[in-house]
C-alpha cells in the first residue's frame, strides 16, 4: 500500500461523502425543470443540515437496533464508495471486497433498514420491509448477473481489475456489454427507489417503498438515512461509469493524474443525472406487481448478456 | 429478549449469506467457482454453468427475504399474541448454548483461511485437490485462485464497516447533539395501532406467493369487506404432488386391488394355488 493509494482513498471516500447529496439535488433540478418546475440544486445539503440540528423522535418501544441502523447503513455505503474505483485504480480498500462481495454489501445494508422498519411494528414499516425485500430479492440476481458480465469479459471479479481491463481495450462495442448495461440501469433504478419502481416524492401509502422504510425516523438519524440513500445512489452511478465508461480513472500513480479524474468523474456524473431526469420524467411509476416482469426482464437480459459473451466473445 | 434477539440475529445474517459472517464465504466461493471453471470439454455445458451460477444468486437473494421475514415477525414489532408479552429471556446455560454457535458464525466469516487449511486434508483426500496452497499464500485475504482474479478480505470489510459506524456516531455527536426524545410512533398520524395491525408471516411472505403463483396450487378464500366475521383461508400444494406422486399412487393402489382379487382369505382357495403351481412345475420339469 503506497501513501498515493491511501490518499486516493481518503480523497474518494470524501469526494464521495461530499458529492452524493449534490448529485441527487442535480438529479431532482432537471426533474423540476424538465416538468416546468423551479427547484433549489443544493436543497439536499439544507435538508442534511436542518435534520442534523433537530431532536430525534422516536417511537417508545424501538429497540437499539432501530438506533444503530442509520449508522449501520451509512457504514455500507461508505465502504461501497470506498471500493469502487471512481477516481483512481491502486486502491488499498478494495482487496477487501471484490464485485461479489460489494453486491453482498448492499444487501447487508438492505437486510438492516428493513430490520429497522419492522422493529416499532407498525403497519407502514412491514409494508415498506415486505416491498424493499422482494424489490431488493428480485433485483440482487440481476445485478449480480451485470457484474458476471464484466468479471468474465475481465476474467477476475475484482473491480479494479475489471475497470483496469476494460480501460485498456480498443474502441469497441461489445453485444453483451450492451445488454448487461440497459439490465443495469433497469436495476438501479429499482434499487435506488426512483421512479418506474418507486417515487421518491410521494408520501402516498399505496406507492412508497423507501418512504415507508425510514417512515419512523427523524432528526439525525433520518438525516444519516438520507445521506445513505443518496450515497447509494452515487455508487450505483459510479459502478455504471466503471463498468461501461472506465475512461478518465487514474491509472498512473502520480497526483496530477487524480486530480484529473475528479473533474471528468464530475462531468460524467453531471451527464448521467441529466439522462436520469430524463428517464424519470418520461416513465410512469408502476404497479407493484409489475415490479417482477420489469426486473425479470433485467435479469433476463444480463443472462442473455452473459450468454452472448460466451457465445461470440470467447 | 436481547440476548436472544442479538444472537438470532447474528445466525440470521450468517444464514442470510451476508458478509462478512459465515454463510457469506461458502456463497462467494461458490460463485467464484461456477464463474470461473476452467473449460469443461463440451462448449454447451460451459455455457450452462453461469445460468446456475444465476440460480444460485437468485437462492442467495431469497434467503436474505425468508430470514428478514422470520427475524423480523418474531422478534421485532409488538407481540400479536397474549402469551407472548410474558415471553423471558434466556438462562445462563441457554444463553451459552446460543454463544458458541454465533462464535462460530463470526470466526467462519472473519477466518475463512484457516478453516479452509484446517478442511484441506478432507478435501485432498476426497477429490485429489486442494486449496491449501493457494489459500495460504495470500494470508489474510482469501484469493482462492490468484490476487488479480479474485479476492476477499473479510477482516478488512468488517474493520471498514465498523470504523465508518465509529466515525459517523462520534461526528454526528461532536458536530451536532445526541439529543433524544421517545414519543408514540407516528405511523402517518394513525393513533390507534394495534398488534393486529403488522404483518404475520403470511402477510410477508403473500408477494412471493403471488409472483411464483403458476409454481403452486394455491387456493384462497378472501373474506368480503362486510364480513362481521372475517377468516382467511390459503391452501398451499405442490405441482409435483398432483403431476408425479399421485398418479403413481393410484396406479400402485390399482394394481394392488388387482393382486388383492386373488386373496381370497379360505384356506381352500390357497390350496388350489399351490396345487395348481405344483402341476405347472411338474409339466415345466418333465417336458
Amino acid at each position: 500500500m503506497s501513501l498515493l493509494g491511501a490518499a486516493s482513498q481518503l480523497l474518494e471516500i470524501v469526494v464521495a461523502l461530499a458529492l452524493a447529496p449534490l448529485l441527487l439535488g442535480w438529479v431532482n433540478q432537471w426533474r423540476a425543470w424538465l416538468q416546468n418546475k423551479s427547484a433549489p440544486g443544493l436543497l439536499p445539503y439544507r435538508v442534511l443540515h436542518k435534520l442534523f440540528h433537530k431532536d430525534s423522535v422516536i417511537a417508545e418501544r424501538a429497540s437499539p437496533l432501530f438506533r444503530a441502523a442509520p449508522y449501520i447503513v451509512l457504514g455500507c455505503m461508505t465502504l461501497a464508495c470506498g471500493i469502487i474505483p471512481m477516481l483512481a485504480i491502486d486502491l488499498p480498500l478494495a482487496t477487501a471486497a471484490d464485485a461479489i462481495a460489494l453486491v453482498g454489501l448492499f444487501a447487508l445494508a438492505r437486510v438492516f433498514i428493513s430490520l429497522a422498519a419492522m422493529d416499532v411494528g407498525t403497519a407502514f414499516g412491514t409494508l415498506g420491509a415486505r416491498r424493499e425485500m422482494l424489490i431488493g430479492f428480485l433485483a440482487e440476481p440481476a445485478l449480480l448477473m451485470v457484474l458476471f458480465t464484466a468479471a468474465l469479459i475481465s476474467q477476475s471479479t475484482s473491480l479494479t481489475t475489471i475497470v483496469d481491463t476494460i480501460a485498456h481495450r480498443d474502441l469497441a462495442i461489445y453485444p453483451s456489454l450492451a445488454f448487461a448495461g440497459v439490465a443495469f440501469v433497469m436495476v438501479s433504478l429499482a434499487e435506488n427507489a426512483r421512479v418506474p419502481v418507486d417515487n421518491p416524492a410521494t408520501h402516498l401509502e399505496l406507492t412508497m417503498v423507501h418512504e415507508a422504510l425510514i417512515l419512523e425516523y427523524s432528526g439525525r438519524h433520518l438525516a444519516l438515512m438520507e445521506w445513505a440513500a443518496s450515497l447509494k445512489l452515487f455508487a450505483y452511478s459510479c459502478i455504471g461509469l466503471a463498468l461501461f465508461f472506465p475512461w478518465g480513472v487514474a491509472e498512473a500513480q502520480v497526483p496530477s493524474a487524480l486530480l484529473l479524474a475528479l473533474p471528468i468523474l464530475m462531468v460524467k456524473l453531471a451527464i448521467g443525472g441529466v439522462l436520469l431526469a430524463f428517464l424519470e420524467t418520461v416513465s410512469a411509476k408502476m404497479r407493484i406487481f409489475r415490479v417482477p416482469e420489469f426486473l425479470g426482464t433485467a435479469f433476463m437480459l444480463a443472462v442473455i448478456g452473459m450468454l452472448i459473451h460466451l457465445l461470440l466473445e470467447t | 429478549m436481547p440476548w436472544v434477539g442479538w444472537a438470532v440475529l447474528i445466525g440470521v445474517l450468517a444464514s442470510a449469506g451476508l458478509p462478512p459472517l459465515g454463510g457469506f464465504v461458502s456463497e462467494w466461493l461458490l460463485l467464484q467457482s461456477f464463474l470461473f471453471t476452467p473449460g469443461l470439454p463440451n462448449s454447451f455445458l460451459n455455457m450452462l454453468i453461469p445460468v446456475v451460477a444465476a440460480l444460485i444468486a437468485l437462492i442467495a437473494a431469497l434467503a436474505g427475504y425468508t430470514m428478514v421475514k422470520f427475524f423480523g415477525v418474531i422478534f421485532l414489532g409488538q407481540p400479536r399474541e397474549e402469551k407472548l408479552s410474558q415471553a423471558h429471556d434466556a438462562g445462563a446455560w441457554e444463553r451459552a448454548g446460543m454463544i458458541w454457535l454465533v462464535g462460530g458464525c463470526v470466526l467462519l466469516g472473519l477466518l475463512p483461511v484457516q478453516f479452509i487449511l484446517m478442511i484441506d486434508p478432507v478435501t485432498r483426500l476426497l477429490v485429489g485437490a486442494g486449496l491449501g496452497e493457494t489459500v495460504a499464500a495470500s494470508g489474510w485475504l482469501l484469493a482462492p485462485v490468484s490476487m488479480e482474479r479474485a479476492n476477499y478480505g473479510p477482516v478488512i470489510f468488517l474493520a471498514g464497516v465498523a470504523a465508518s459506524f465509529g466515525l459517523a456516531f462520534l461526528l454526528v455527536r461532536r458536530l451536532y447533539h445526541g439529543r433524544l426524545r421517545r414519543a408514540a410512533p407516528w405511523d402517518c398520524g394513525y393513533p390507534w395501532q394495534t398488534s393486529r395491525m403488522q404483518d404475520t408471516a403470511e402477510g410477508f411472505g403473500q408477494p412471493i406467493r403471488q409472483i411464483f403463483e403458476p409454481f403452486f396450487r394455491s387456493e384462497r378464500h378472501l373474506p368480503s369487506p362486510f364480513d362481521a366475521t372475517p377468516r382467511y383461508q390459503v391452501t398451499v400444494g405442490d405441482h409435483f404432488w398432483h403431476w408425479l406422486y399421485l398418479p403413481v399412487a393410484a396406479a400402485i393402489e390399482r394394481a394392488a386391488k388387482l393382486i388383492g382379487l386373488l386373496q381370497q382369505g379360505r384356506i381352500s382357495v390357497y390350496l388350489v394355488y399351490s396345487f395348481v403351481t405344483l402341476i405347472a412345475v411338474l409339466v415345466w420339469v418333465t417336458r
